[in-house]
This record gives structure tokens, sequence and C-alpha cells, in this order.
């Protein structure tokens, strides 16, 4: 008889927080959506990291680090390179802006068949939210240019200052 | 019966400010410092310096000053040494980030503790000995150096790692 195995997954990851851009992998244990959202992990393990401060007028480079650890409660929007998801994303998705303090995210944001737009980062418990077709752009000038679209990603729903369906064009960009 | 009290000079460094002042816990000030009923900081003779570039006031000394307890960064007390402090037995060295701080020290967690799992113990702020503290930007004061003990707001930590040095 086989033992069970534990299948860890290796990502790309981009974690983009307020203050800080941080790039590597992600180590995940089965689906990253399930993991993200796992309640006993406290903080996400990124290896052969490089954290980049945002701020325009800091005085530190870049930094590789070898293992660095991001507490789950920092990221505002990430995601993951080579992710195709195992489980299926909740089927409706609504074409949202969210404003963040330091980001204006838009994206296909999933949730629930009867869970109303407005709803959508409270009826689940996230934190992180399904997000496919991601725009990011950063709100303020940052030490690096964010500007950056995704496929999948995921939205930290506390993160989210203000959100809205967009019309016409800017649904598109 | 009567609460014992002692005052301690303190440093407090939030985002924007640096405040020195005098400290009157109740108690062992690590404790109170975690203590979930207090929700800011009062201290008398206070001093307290803008630290944002361009700052249109300077330093101000204030009687009595309040601190809320989140916007604190790191506390640094004055006549409190490790012993005082209720160090969790094993020492581990990291590098923390907040938004505006460097700091590297040796934190002191469970024998059990993980790594990742340092900012999710109970108690806001994490004792670490033997700190250096470094300003991520310029500041309107010099900032930075040495102490043998700080405390650590958990909430403040957006990013850490173990040094391979």
């Amino acid at each position: 008889m086989q033992g069970l195995r534990i299948v860890v997954t290796n990502y790309t990851v981009d974690i983009l927080t307020a203050h800080y851009r941080v790039y590597g992998i992600l180590r995940t244990r089965g689906d990253p959506t399930v993991f993200l959202n796992d309640e006993t992990v406290g903080s996400l393990t990124v290896y052969d990291a490089v954290l980049t401060p945002l701020r325009a007028d800091v005085r530190i480079e870049p930094m590789a680090v070898d293992v660095l650890h991001i507490p789950k409660t920092e990221p505002q929007v990430i995601t993951l390179g080579d992710f195709k998801p195992q489980i299926l994303p909740l089927p409706k998705s609504v074409r949202m802006v969210c404003i963040t303090d330091t980001y204006v995210l838009r994206g296909n944001i999933h949730m629930a068949p009867d869970t109303l737009p407005q709803d959508a980062f409270y009826v689940h418990r996230g934190p992180f939210f399904y997000v496919t077709k991601l725009d990011i752009m950063s709100l303020y000038p940052l030490g690096i240019q964010v500007n950056a679209h995704s496929e999948l990603g995921y939205i930290r729903g506390s993160a989210v200052r203000a959100f809205y369906e967009p019309r016409g064009e800017e649904a598109q960009g | 019966m009567e609460v014992q009290t002692t005052a301690y000079p303190i440093e407090i460094l939030t985002a924007s400010y640096q405040i020195m002042g005098e400290f009157t816990p109740r108690g062992n000030p690590a404790l109170f410092l975690n203590d979930p009923q207090v929700a800011s900081f009062r201290l008398e003779k206070g001093t307290l310096v803008p630290l944002m570039p361009g700052a249109r006031i300077g330093e101000m000394a204030v009687g009595s000053l309040y601190v809320p307890r989140d916007e604190v960064q790191i506390v640094v007390i004055g006549n409190l040494d490790a012993q005082g402090a209720a160090l969790l037995p094993r020492p581990l060295k990291l590098v923390c980030f907040t938004d505006t701080y460097a700091v590297r020290a040796t934190f002191h967690t469970g024998q059990e503790t993980r790594i990742e799992d340092v900012v999710a113990t109970s108690g806001l702020f994490l004792p670490a000995t033997d700190a250096e503290i470094f300003a991520l930007r310029p500041l309107m004061a010099d900032i930075g150096g040495e102490a043998p003990l700080i405390f650590i707001h958990k909430k403040a930590i957006k990013a850490f790692y173990e040094p391979t040095e």
C-alpha cells in the first residue's frame, strides 16, 4: 500500500506589498489557492528571493535572500508563474477595479454564483481571492516601475480600500 | 495594596517620529507592552521628533505624550536588561524589515517555534537582543545604531530572514 504523499510544487512568485516587491520561488503544499488560504500558514516562505524596496528614496538596493519570510498579512497582490489550477475557481467572475493603498488592480474576481459583486471580499473568508486577467498598476511613483499583467493572481481582500465594476473601455484596458 | 511602578527612559520609533521620554509601566515593562488592555503608551517629559524630510515642525517637548500602541515599530527601554525581559529560550538571529527600518537582532522563541512562525507567536512586541537598527530612507534625525535590547511590534514586520553569516 502506498503511503500518503505530500505534494509540494514550486511556483515562481511575484509578491507586492505596500513597501516591497518580492520575486522568488513559492513552494505550496497542494493547490496554491488552498495553501494561501490555509489558516495554519502564518507567513509565506519565498526561496531564492529578491526583495526590492518600492519607495523611491530608500537607501538599500534590491537584496537577494536564500529564504525570506513574509507575514501573510502583508501581500496586497500575488501572481504565480506557470500556475495551472487543479481546483476550478469559483464559477462566477465579475470584472472589477480594486484600489489598495498602493495599487490599482483590474481583473476578473471569482465568486460563488449567488454572491453579489459588492460582497465578493466579505462572503468568502479568503484572505486571498482568485483573480484572472489581472492588470496591476501603481498608484504613486515608486522606486521601480510596477505595471504588470498576469493571467492568474490573488488579491488580499483586506487590502482593498474601494472597488467598482468598470464600464466600456475601462473594463478592457 | 500598592501597585509597584518604576520609571524607565524610553525611545520609541514609529514610521514618522522618534519619541523619547519617561515611561512608567505597571509591573514588568515587557509584559506591560503586551497587555491587551493598553491601547496607548503614556510618556512623561516627552520629546517628539518628526522624521519625515520636509517636516515643517522641529523637535517638540511635550509634558505628557500618548503614543497609540499600533503606531510603534521599535521600542528601546533604558535600564531594562535581557533578564528583565523574560526571554524565551531559543535565540534566533534574524534580519527584519519594517516600512522604515531594517533590524538585525537575536530574537527569542520557544524551542518548537519554526522561523516562519516567529511573527505568529503571542504578544504584540517581540523582544530582540544585540540589535542593530538601520533607517531605510533618509530621515530628519540620525536614527540607527545598536541596542542591547529592543522590542519590535510584530505587525510592523513586513519581511524577515535568517542571515547566513
